[in-house]
């Protein structure tokens, strides 16, 4: 089993010092708080959850952008969080991330062969010959012609962009790609096109993903695993079939039911949830989903339920689900 | 498409044209599109970004700005020609016979007024309400769009508020005057996904209670599907089909229709490889001769790409722009 985990994540918490400091008290946002979870080789796992739940936050601290009050990222056998400046660049090279947006993502004064030529000068490989047939090679990969490498970002579509943005994640043959909304910003018929290419690299250059989506049909369709968050916390995770045939977790319940479903003849019951999602500076007291909940007991305001496992591989941190 | 299909439409385009002229060329915007709405209905406007479905519903408010824009065509609402009025008559039916609820909440709401007070506004100006009375209607209409104590919200600014709440309070607005035809602009696109379905929800509920006509704009055939009575698909800013909604969702006609229905994944669906539509939208400077959509289309043919299509009525709701259906009419 323990040879087949690529990334552990243990009570993982990331908080931020809030901006208004006028007091002593300082305040915290407490954006992943108490977060644990496993990748396995090979995998793709599904994080989803709604804006302000903490799941950018969580893929940025796993690749060490910020640095975590507590917990461990065990890549590989070793806890990077702790690692020196010059090591964790070369683990950096094991661990690449693809954004959202890809006009933000990538530098507008530079050509598209600059930009995929920027991690192998960053990183100092291979030679000049070396680097230029790499690129040549992904270019093609990912469905662009050796044209557009003189190209500038502005010269492409949204779609194109996010070619380059996978083409770049892939110049050091990375282990883990974290694919941060990876096709929200494109129109459907893009996104198509992107998601299946995201499958196809996968089996080819044997990649596990860590994939970041508000978009439930999307995790859906490419997921094998998934994990719900709410508020900085991990509420229930599980298969693919755990969490969309079998799902416990009455948050989780609500968001799947909200999906809208362009089958006219499969319409069904909608879960709606009352109020807005708090806000993460003063997350409610016990379960932080309390105060949105359908089901919700006197306990639930009093004591924070953990992340138990309910079925084999299946977890859920709800005081009503046994 | 000239049918006069009865009398009871409440909003009828017919050949709306809209071009920009830009330093790059002239842009062609919306080309040619009929449209037409009946009271009470929900039409669905669907397309990718580009299509021209946003700045239809803008000339049909008359807000598209001129120069650059460059309208033609007839939007006749309520047995008048919208483009023949002069701007102080558009500017009377504008929010309050018509009204438009945008996609993102915080940069169409004004930030320096109160919330209340923006929904007192049309009261006032259109319906010459005192300012007691728009109060009152205002409270009334808050509560209306399940906002929680209203009498706080009245008084509070759009940056106080969450994003499902400031659309809430959009939405307050534009029924302010009770619209008789509402257009919605991805209303819920910048929302998340609970959410999205509480003013799914809400949208639907008051259309029962309102009884206006809404037309709903979205790039998402999920929303159209809960939501719309009738579909109209736009591409390159041409309608390419038009139909009842479960007879276009279950039989395409359209290869557009087909491509984008089959290109979206769903969790009611099995996982399989997801269909792709190759290509990208043409840039509008560079429209490929014939069909719009025949270089990104499998059933393409050498008539394709030679000629453009027409929109034809197929069944008397049923329109099509694709030259497959126009041979297989010949045919009969």
């Amino acid at each position: 089993m323990e040879d087949n985990v690529l990334l552990q994540v243990q009570n993982l918490k990331m908080y931020f010092q809030s901006e208004s400091s006028f007091s002593f008290n300082k305040k915290y946002i407490k954006a992943v708080d108490d977060v644990s979870f496993e990748l396995f080789k090979g995998e793709t796992f599904g994080l989803v959850g709604e804006s302000g739940c903490g799941k950018s936050t969580l893929g940025r601290t796993i690749l060490g952008l910020y640095k975590p009050i507590a917990g461990k990222v065990i890549f590989e056998g070793e806890d990077i969080v702790s690692l020196k400046n010059n090591r964790m660049k070369d683990m950096r090279k094991k661990m690449q991330l693809i954004f959202q947006d890809p006009s933000a993502s990538l530098n507008p004064r530079k050509t598209i062969e600059d930009i995929l030529n920027e991690p192998f000068h960053i990183h100092k490989v291979g030679s000049k010959v070396e680097r230029k047939a790499k690129i040549k090679e992904l270019m093609n990969r990912v469905g662009l012609s050796e044209y557009h490498l003189s190209r500038y970002p502005h010269e492409m579509s949204g779609g194109q962009k996010q070619r380059v943005g996978i083409a770049r994640a892939l110049t050091l043959n990375p282990k883990l790609i974290i694919c941060d909304e990876p096709v929200s910003a494109l129109d459907v018929s893009i996104q198509a096109q992107v998601i299946n290419l995201l499958e196809d690299l996968q089996r080819e250059y044997d990649l596990t993903y860590l994939f970041i989506s508000h978009n439930l049909s999307v995790v859906h369709h490419i997921c094998n695993r998934v994990g719900v968050m709410y508020l900085g916390k991990l509420v229930e995770t599980g298969s693919h079939a755990d969490i969309y045939h079998n799902t416990q977790h009455p948050y989780a319940k609500a968001l799947i039911s909200a999906i809208p479903n362009s089958d006219p003849d499969q319409q069904k019951e909608r879960i709606l949830l009352k109020g807005d999602v708090p806000s993460p500076a003063n997350p409610p007291s016990g379960c932080r989903f309390h105060t949105r909940c359908p089901e919700v007991t006197d306990l639930c305001s009093q004591a924070e339920p953990l992340l138990k496992e309910v079925f084999p591989g299946h977890f859920v941190a709800c005081h009503g689900v046994e | 498409m000239s049918d006069d299909i009865g009398q009871d439409d409440l909003l009828r385009i017919n050949n709306l044209n809209v071009q920009f002229r830009t330093s790059e060329g002239v842009f062609r915007a919306v080309r040619d599109v009929s449209i037409s709405v009946r009271s009470g209905e929900t039409l669905g406007i669907v397309g990718e970004s580009g299509s021209g479905k946003s700045v239809t519903a803008l000339s049909i408010m008359n807000l598209v700005p001129n120069p650059p824009g460059e309208t033609s065509g007839e939007i006749i609402f309520n047995q008048q020609n919208l483009r023949e009025l002069s701007t102080e008559e558009v500017r009377k039916i504008r929010g309050n016979e018509i009204a438009m609820i945008f996609q993102e909440p915080m940069t169409s709401l004004n930030p320096i007024h109160t919330c209340g007070k923006q929904i007192m506004e049309p009261l006032l100006l259109h319906k010459g309400f005192s300012k007691k009375e728009a109060k009152a209607r205002a409270l009334e209409l808050l509560k209306l769009v399940g906002i929680p104590i209203p009498e706080q919200r009245f008084k509070e600014y759009p940056h106080q508020l969450s994003g499902g709440m400031r659309q809430r309070v959009m939405i307050a607005m534009a029924l302010a005057c009770r619209p008789k035809l509402l257009l919605a602009d991805e209303p819920t696109t910048a929302l998340d996904v609970t959410i999205q379905a509480q003013i799914m929800e809400l949208l639907k509920n008051l259309r029962k209670e309102i009884d206006s006509a809404i037309i709903m704009i979205t790039h998402d055939l999920g929303i159209i599907t809960e939501m719309c009575d009738r579909v109209v698909v736009m591409y390159a800013g041409q309608v390419v089909e038009s139909g009842p909604l479960k007879e276009l969702i279950r039989e395409p006609l359209h290869p557009y229709t087909e491509g984008l229905l089959r290109s979206i994944p769903t969790i009611t669906k099995e996982k399989q490889r997801l269909h792709t539509i190759e290509g990208t939208v043409p840039s509008p400077f560079e429209m490929p001769f014939g069909c719009s959509f025949q270089p990104r289309c499998n059933y393409s043919t050498s008539n394709c790409s030679e000629q453009a299509p027409d929109l034809i009525h197929v069944s008397p709701d049923r329109a099509v722009r694709c030259w497959h259906h126009v041979n297989e009419l010949g045919k009969d």
